[in-house]
C-alpha cells in the first residue's frame, strides 16, 4: 500500500473543515487535523481557504522587547547592496570574509562575529578595487549631483551618496571629515579627475556604519517609557529584513518623513517592497540558510559510485531547492507546506538523469511534474538535501534524521558522548541493510538516545542512495522504509513528508526560525507570546509565506527595542 | 643557494629594537595580559612560529614511538618524518583535559588554546586566543603580517582572536600567492616609490577608527569587545601601510616562490591535497624567508571533515567510525596527513639562513583535533614539535608518565616565543608548569 493519499485520509478524515478550526494559543496540536486538501491539490473538501488575510496586524501590548544586536552585513547583503547602490554591472572582487552560522543561521552569525585582521585588509582592498570600478560610471549612481560642474558637486555627492550608503543623513562633522579626505586625495592626486570621488567612496565602503547595521532605538513618543526603533533605523531593518539590501531612495524619503511611524505609512512600504522584485532575494537567502543550502558548493561525493556526481552539482541541486521555493511561494501562492509534498521540480539535464526523469529543456533548468504518487516529492525528495545529508559514499539515516529534527523541527539534539566507541559492531551476515546494521544503535542504551531520535526517520528516506538516486534495495536487500515520527507511523517517503508537514512542531519551527532571520538572534522568552500570535494568523492566511514575512515585518518585536544592553 | 648573513638580518628586520607588546583590552586578557620580548635565535635570527593542524586525529598505537628518550624509531605513522627525525620531537602521552562536551571541537578548542569550549552546540566558539595567536601577539609586531592562515581543505577556521573572532584559513594557493607576493611586494634591493595613495590610505583608516570608537561608547560590551576586535585588523593594516612605504627588507634568502595554478580541480571527486599543500608550503617559507611574517597556521583539513582522501573508499569522518578491526584505510589517510607535514618542514628546510636552515629557525607545532577520532578521545593526543629554534629540544620523544596536561606544551611555547607567561589556558586546561623535559 503505497497510495498516500489512502493514508492520509484514514488518518486525518475528510470532515474536517477550515472553517470548524478554533485557534488554541500555545497548542498547534490541531495542526494533526488540518484538512490536508490545503497541502495537496485534490479537491477541496468544505469551503474554499480564504484569500491571504493582509489586514492582519499584531498586536502584542503587552511586549518586552529585546535589546538591539549589531549584526555586520553578510556577504549575501554586502554584495546585494553594492548592486543595488552602483548598479549590477559592478563586480564586487572575491575575499569578504566568510560568513559565521550560529544557531544555523548566517544571520545570527552576523550579530556575534568579529572582523578579522584578515577580513579588515580584505575589506580595505575590495573597496578600493570597487571604488575603481564606480568612479568610471557615468553618471555615478547614488552619488547624485544636480549639478556636476558646480564646485560643491562633491560636498552634494557625499550628502547624497553617504545617505544611501550609512542608511541615514550625514551628520555635518562626517560630510567635512569626507570632504576633506576627498579635497586630500585631489591635491595628492592631481592627474586623477575623479579621486576626491574616489577615496570619499572608499571611506564610504570601510565604515562601520556601511559594514554594520547600527541599531539603538529612540523613546516612543506615544509611551516614553518604552522604545522603538527609529525611522532611520526601521527603513534599514525592513531593507534588510525583505530585500537583504539597502533601502533605496523612496523608503529613506518616507522615513524621513515620518510616515514611516505611521501604521499605515508602514504597510503601505511593506506592500511595496514585497512587490519588488527583490523580495526573491531575501526569501531565496533564507530558505539557503534554512535548509543549509549554502554549504552545498563544497559537496563531495565518490564519483566512481555515483556516475552523476560533479563539482558543480551542489551549486544546481541548491538552485533545485530554491526554484521550488519561489515557485510556490510567488507562482502559486501556495501553503507554505507544500514544500514538504509538492509534485512539481526544477531540474537541469544533469538532475533529471538523476530522478530519471526526461529532461524538459537542453539549458539551465525546467519545470517538471514527478510521477502522481510516486515516493519522491517535496524537497526532501531532492538532492539538496538527499546527498547533502549523506556521506560520500553512502546514504546516513542518522544525518538526514538529524537534519529533519534539528531544522524543520528545531528539536536540538545533544552531541554524542567523549570517549564512547562510536564504531558500529561489525554486521553479522544476515545484515544487509543500514537499518539491518543500525539496529544496535537502539540496543545500546548510550547511542539510543539520541539515535532513537534520528534513524527511525532517516530510515524512511534510505530509498533514496547517498546522492538521491531512487532504489528498492540495499546491498541486495529489500529496503524497509517504514517508521514513525512522534506517534505518527509511515511507510515510505510519501508519508513521512506528511507526517513532518502536520507536525506539531514544524509550522512552529518555520515561524521562530523565520523570526530569528529577521532579528539576528533566538526569540527571548518575552517574545513567546507574541511568536504564538504570529503562528495562528500565519496560519489564518492560509500558511501563506507573503503574509508571514509581512507579519513579522509588523510585528512589536520587529519595531519595538530596549535599552542597550550593558 | 644563496646564504643570507645573520647581520643583514638584524640589520635589515629587526635592528636591534626590542618590542615590549601589549595586547589590546578583550574580556579574555582581563586575566592575562601577555608582556614579553620576541625571542631571538642563538645565531640572531627571529624565531618563527608554525601550526600544523590536520583533522580527525590518529591511530595512537600505530602513531606512538615505542621507545623513548634520545633513541627511538619512527612508528608506522611517522615514517613520512623520516628526513627530519633529528629535528623532530614527538610528545606523547599527554592529555586535552578540558570537558569533552562536542566531539573534536572541545579537544581541538583545548589542545589550540587550553580552554574548555565556550558555550556548546550549534554556538561552540573558543574562549580564547589559539596559540598561533597568542604567539603572534609578540613575534607579529614587527612584520607586514601578524599571521598567515591557511589549509589546502579547510575553510571553517580554527585561529582565533577570541570568541568568534575568527581569523578563516585562505584555501586557495594562488589566493595566498596574491596576497602576499602579489602587486605590493617588493623584493629585497627595490628601491621604494613614494606611492601617495599610501598617505589616502592611512587616511581612511583615520576616519573609520575615529567612527568605530564613537561606536564603541554607544554599544554593549559584546560589541565593543568586537569594534576592538574590528580596531586590530584596523592597527594591522596601518602597520602593513607603514611597512610598504619603507624598504623591503634586506634578507639574501628572500626570493619569489613558484607561482601556483590558478585552480587545483579534485580528480577523481578527490581533492588535490598535497599538490596544493605543497604550493602553499612553498609560499609560507619563502615568505617567512622574505621576513613578511613570523607566524603561521596550515590547517591543511578541519576536525570531522568527510574528505574523500586518495584511494580511500570513504570520506574520512565515516572512516573514522565505522571501519572496523585495525582501520587500515583511516591508516592510511593519517599516513597522507603527515606526508602533508613533511612536505610542510621540506619546504622550510629548504631555505638557508646563516648556517643553518629556515626550519632550524622555527618552532612548528603538529597537532590534531582528537587522538583516536573512533573515540573523540583526548587522550595521548598527538603532539609533534618541529625545527625547534633552538629552543626545544630535537631529536626526542619525551612520554609523559602521568597524562600530563597538554598546555604545558603550550606554556612552553609561549614563554619560548619570548612571552613572559607563567600560565597558560583556563580552567581544565590551566597550567603553572610548562614541559621542561623538552626545553633546552
Amino acid at each position: 500500500m503505497t497510495d498516500p493519499f489512502v493514508h492520509q485520509q484514514l488518518f486525518f478524515g475528510t470532515r474536517m473543515n477550515r472553517t470548524s478550526l478554533q485557534w488554541v494559543p500555545n497548542s498547534l496540536l490541531w495542526l494533526h487535523f488540518l484538512p490536508l486538501c490545503w497541502v495537496w491539490n485534490c479537491e477541496p473538501v468544505g469551503e474554499t481557504p480564504p484569500a491571504p488575510d493582509t489586514t492582519l496586524e499584531v498586536s502584542s501590548s503587552e511586549l518586552t522587547p529585546a535589546p538591539p544586536v549589531l549584526a555586520r552585513l553578510t556577504r549575501l547583503q554586502y554584495t546585494s547592496a553594492i548592486s543595488d547602490l552602483f548598479g549590477p554591472t559592478i563586480v564586487v572582487p572575491a575575499g569578504l570574509e566568510p560568513d559565521l552560522v550560529q544557531d544555523g543561521l548566517l544571520s545570527i552569525g552576523a550579530t556575534v562575529s568579529s572582523l578579522s585582521p584578515v577580513g579588515v585588509e580584505k575589506n580595505a582592498d575590495i573597496a578600493l578595487k570597487l571604488a575603481d570600478q564606480i568612479v568610471l560610471l557615468d553618471p555615478i549612481p547614488t552619488f547624485f549631483c544636480p549639478d556636476s560642474a558646480h564646485a560643491d558637486c562633491l560636498e552634494t555627492r557625499i550628502r547624497n551618496g553617504g545617505r544611501l550608503i550609512w542608511r541615514r543623513p550625514l551628520a555635518e562633522d562626517e560630510v567635512s571629515t569626507l570632504l576633506k579626505l576627498g579635497n586630500a586625495a585631489r591635491a595628492a592626486l592631481p592627474d586623477d579627475p575623479l579621486a576626491g570621488e574616489r577615496y570619499v567612496l572608499v571611506a564610504l565602503l570601510s565604515s562601520p556604519y556601511f559594514l554594520y547595521r547600527v541599531e539603538f532605538g529612540e523613546p516612543d513618543p506615544a509611551v516614553p517609557e518604552h522604545r522603538r526603533y527609529t525611522a532611520m533605523e526601521l527603513a534599514s531593518r525592513l531593507s534588510f529584513f525583505l530585500w537583504s539590501s539597502v533601502p533605496d531612495d523612496l523608503l529613506l524619503d518616507a522615513a524621513d518623513s515620518g510616515e514611516l511611524l505611521t501604521e499605515q505609512g508602514l504597510s503601505k512600504q511593506i506592500d511595496r517592497m514585497l512587490a519588488s522584485p527583490k523580495i526573491k532575494r531575501s526569501v531565496r537567502n533564507f530558505f539557503a540558510e534554512w535548509l543549509d543550502l549554502i554549504s552545498l558548493d563544497e559537496l563531495n561525493k565518490d564519483p566512481t559510485l555515483f556516475p552523476h556526481f560533479a563539482a558543480d552539482l551542489g551549486a544546481s541541486a541548491r538552485e533545485e531547492t530554491l526554484r521550488t521555493v519561489e515557485h510556490i511561494i510567488f507562482e502559486k501562492d501556495a501553503d507554505i507546506r507544500e514544500l514538504l509534498t509538492t509534485e512539481t521540480t526544477f531540474v537541469d539535464k544533469r538532475l533529471a538523469a538523476l530522478y530519471g526523469l526526461p529532461a524538459t529543456v537542453l539549458d539551465g533548468f525546467g519545470q517538471v511534474q514527478l510521477p502522481d504518487f510516486g515516493q519522491r516529492a517535496g524537497i526532501l525528495g531532492q538532492v539538496s538535501f538527499l546527498a547533502k545529508q549523506a556521506h560520500p559514499v553512502s546514504s546516513s539515516a542518522t544525518l538526514r534524521g538529524l537534519f529533519i529534527r534539528e531544522r524543520l523541527l528545531c528539536q536540538p539534539l545533544p552531541t554524542p558522548p567523549a570517549n564512547l566507541n562510536t564504531a558500529i559492531p561489525e554486521p553479522g551476515p544476515g545484515a544487509l541493510t543500514l537499518r539491518d546494521r543500525l539496529v544496535v544503535h537502539m540496543e545500546e542504551p548510550s547511542c539510543a538516545f539520541c539515535h532513537a531520535q534520528t534513524d527511525p526517520i532517516g530510515f524512511g528516506l534510505e530509498n533514496f542512495d547517498g546522492i538521491g538516486r531512487w532504489r528498492t534495495t540495499d546491498n541486495g536487500a529489500l529496503i524497509d522504509s517504514t517508521g514513525d515520527l512522534d506517534g505518527t507511523s509511515f511507510d515510505g517517503p510519501r508519508q513521512l513528508n506528511i507526517a513532518i508537514a502536520t507536525h506539531p512542531e514544524f509550522i512552529p519551527c518555520v515561524v521562530s526560525t523565520f523570526y530569528s532571520y529577521a532579528s539576528g538572534r533566538l526569540p527571548t522568552s518575552a517574545e513567546a507570546a507574541m511568536l504564538s500570535e504570529l503562528e495562528a494568523q500565519f496560519v489564518q492566511s492560509g500558511l501563506r509565506w507573503p503574509a508571514l514575512m509581512r507579519l513579522v515585518a509588523l510585528s512589536d518585536g520587529f519595531r519595538k527595542v530596549a535599552e542597550v544592553s550593558p | 643557494m644563496i646564504r643570507v648573513g645573520r647581520r643583514s638580518f638584524l640589520r635589515g628586520v629587526i635592528g636591534g629594537t626590542v618590542i615590549t607588546v601589549g595586547l589590546p583590552f578583550l574580556e579574555w586578557t582581563h586575566k592575562w595580559i601577555p608582556r614579553g620580548h620576541a625571542a631571538t635565535t642563538s645565531d640572531g635570527f627571529p624565531v618563527r612560529f608554525g601550526l600544523f593542524f590536520w583533522g580527525n586525529g590518529i591511530l595512537p598505537e600505530r602513531f606512538v614511538p615505542q621507545q623513548t628518550g634520545d633513541s627511538w624509531e619512527l612508528s608506522e605513522q611517522l615514517q613520512p618524518l623520516r628526513s627530519f627525525q633529528q629535528k623532530l620531537t614527538v610528545v606523547s602521552g599527554m592529555q586535552v583535559a578540558v570537558p569533552n562536551v562536542e566531539p573534536h571541537f572541545a579537544t581541538a578548542a583545548g589542545i589550540l588554546s587550553g580552554r574548555p569550549l565556550q558555550s556548546t552546540g550549534a554556538n561552540a566558539t573558543f574562549a580564547g586566543p589559539s596559540i598561533d595567536q597568542v604567539i603572534a601577539s609578540v613575534l607579529g609586531e614587527d612584520t607586514l603580517y601578524r599571521s598567515l592562515e591557511f589549509g589546502a581543505a579547510s575553510n571553517k577556521g580554527l585561529s582565533h582572536n577570541g570568541p568568534n573572532s575568527i581569523n578563516y584559513p585562505e584555501t586557495s594557493p594562488f589566493a595566498l600567492f596574491d596576497r602576499v607576493f602579489g602587486k605590493s611586494f617588493k623584493l629585497p634591493g627595490t628601491e621604494s616609490v613614494t606611492d601617495p595613495t599610501l598617505a589616502l590610505r592611512q587616511s581612511v583608516l583615520d576616519a573609520v577608527t575615529a567612527d568605530i570608537k564613537k561606536l564603541q561608547t554607544k554599544v554593549s560590551s559584546n560589541d565593543k569587545v568586537r569594534l576592538e576586535q574590528h580596531l586590530d585588523g584596523i592597527r594591522a593594516l596601518e602597520k602593513k601601510l607603514a611597512k610598504l612605504a619603507a624598504d623591503p627588507p634586506n634578507l639574501a634568502a628572500c626570493a619569489y616562490p613558484t607561482q601556483p595554478e590558478p585552480d587545483y580541480p579534485d580528480i577523481d571527486g578527490r581533492p588535490q591535497l598535497q599538490e596544493k599543500n605543497a604550493a602553499m608550503a612553498e609560499i609560507i617559507a619563502f615568505a617567512m624567508a622574505c621576513d613578511q611574517t613570523r607566524v603561521f597556521s596550515n590547517f591543511i583539513t578541519e576536525p570531522v571533515n568527510n574528505l574523500l582522501f586518495k584511494n580511500a573508499p570513504a570520506g574520512h569522518h565515516q572512516l573514522t567510525h565505522d571501519e572496523p578491526g585495525e582501520q587500515p584505510e583511516v591508516h592510511a589517510i593519517t599516513v597522507q596527513c603527515i606526508e602533508a607535514f613533511a612536505a610542510q618542514l621540506a619546504a622550510l628546510d629548504a631555505i638557508v639562513e646563516g648556517e643553518q636552515t629556515l626550519l632550524d629557525h622555527c618552532m612548528i607545532l603538529g597537532t590534531s583535533d582528537v587522538s583516536f577520532a573512533k573515540l573523540h578521545s583526548g587522550d595521548d593526543f598527538p603532539i609533534l614539535l618541529a625545527g625547534g629554534a633552538g629552543k626545544l629540544k630535537m631529536g626526542v620523544h619525551y612520554r609523559s608518565p602521568s597524562k600530563e596536561n597538554a598546555s604545558k606544551v603550550l606554556l612552553t611555547l609561549a614563554r619560548a616565543a619570548g612571552l613572559d607567561m607563567t600560565s597558560f589556558g583556563d580552567a581544565e586546561g590551566f597550567v603553572n608548569q610548562s614541559l621542561s623535559a623538552i626545553e633546552v
